[in-house]
């Protein structure tokens, strides 16, 4: 076996991802360029491979989509909970000096009279809660521009289906 | 709401996105998001600006074209090959082609340490690739960087199967010649 189909072989090997045949394998172990092939052709694809990657992953950062911010639900319930914690803990200082012995929800509770509350009261149990926007949890969306270009275009209506044979021409 | 779960495969949800669903879009975009600039910007076009621009035509094109994407192939394939198309509109139009270097000119050796164990190897690994011949280049790139297989290479490209896996050894052995004329 020559060196150049010995290499033809090794580059089959890495696009088939499959073992090296045995006589490949013998000659490589003979043939220091071969495997010089071998070595540098994996190195350089497996740093080629993360740098581009890495790079799509920075970008990805950067350009998060600015139309609604990505929480999770419980960083979206943070400043409600922690604003809640703060009046609760008012209202049982407030109420401590009269010696009542009050529930805490008792203190906080005022149904009806904000969503906010609602969420303490009893044991969290609340008949029909408020739909609050928050809870929506961040499906991905297109970006506000691309958005607009799909809606002018109108595609996603679907009345309008495209034909199946329609081509793109460039 | 879309019901459909995060794990579909992108061919589920292209069915779906064809059939109107906004959401199967979306999600689908968010796999690729920066993935097709990054392809243009390694394959065609160095000003990333104008990959960023390219990107986004090519997902208008995606969407408009839906219709034309039956699943015979895998959507990602697709997705690359509209926007090669277009990335190939461009770049005839504008002519604004790069013109390839010759890789010993835009390699710059340094004698004191190997070139491939360097720190900054990563980075010339990068400008190696940039300086391949564009028939090289592509399909190198749709193989080692989107784990294409070489058929679905093929498909990109609009070349037989055997002209990609040629392509795809040329390209390597054009590498590894770089890299051992630039060692000390």
């Amino acid at each position: 076996m020559n060196c150049l189909r010995a290499q033809s072989e090794v580059s089959r090997v890495r696009d088939a991802a499959r073992a090296i045949p045995p006589a490949v394998d013998r000659h490589l172990a003979a043939c220091e360029e071969c495997a010089s092939f071998r070595d540098t052709t994996e190195a350089l694809e497996r740093r080629y491979r993360r740098q581009v990657r890495s790079g799509i992953d920075r970008l990805r950062r950067l350009d998060a989509p600015s139309f609604r911010p990505r929480r999770s639900l419980g960083r979206k319930l943070l400043v409600p909970v922690a604003a809640a914690v703060l009046v609760c803990g008012w209202g049982w200082l407030k109420a401590k000096p009269e010696g009542a012995a009050a529930p805490i929800a008792f203190a906080v509770s005022s149904k009806g009279t904000s969503p906010r509350s609602l969420l303490f009261d009893g044991a969290g149990l609340v008949e029909n809660p408020p739909e609050l926007s928050f809870l929506d949890i961040g499906e991905p969306r297109l970006p506000i521009r691309l958005e607009q270009e799909l809606h002018r275009i109108g595609g996603s209506d679907p009345e309008i289906v495209l034909p199946r044979n329609l081509t793109f021409r460039n | 709401m879309c019901e459909i779960g995060g794990i579909a495969s992108d061919e589920t949800l292209a069915a779906r996105a064809n059939g109107g669903c906004r959401d199967c879009f979306s999600r689908l975009y968010e796999r690729y998001r920066m993935t097709l600039a990054r392809y243009l910007h390694e394959s065609f076009v160095y000003d990333f600006d104008t990959a960023l621009d390219l990107e986004a035509e090519a997902w208008k094109r995606a969407w408009q074209h839906l219709g034309s994407y039956a699943g015979e192939r895998p959507f990602k394939s697709w997705l690359l090959a509209i926007t090669r198309n277009l990335a190939l509109n461009h770049v005839r139009h504008a002519r604004r082609a790069p013109r390839p270097e010759s890789l010993i000119q835009v390699f710059e050796p340094r004698a004191e340490t190997d070139p491939i164990e360097r720190r900054e190897s990563i980075e010339e690994c990068v400008r190696l690739v940039r300086a391949l011949p564009e028939d090289l280049r592509e399909p190198f790139v749709l193989r080692a960087v989107f784990d294409l297989e070489v058929r679905e290479v093929a498909q990109v490209l609009g070349i037989g199967v055997a002209t990609a896996r040629g392509r795809l050894f040329r390209a390597r052995k054009a590498l590894t010649e770089a890299v051992r004329e630039a060692r000390p």
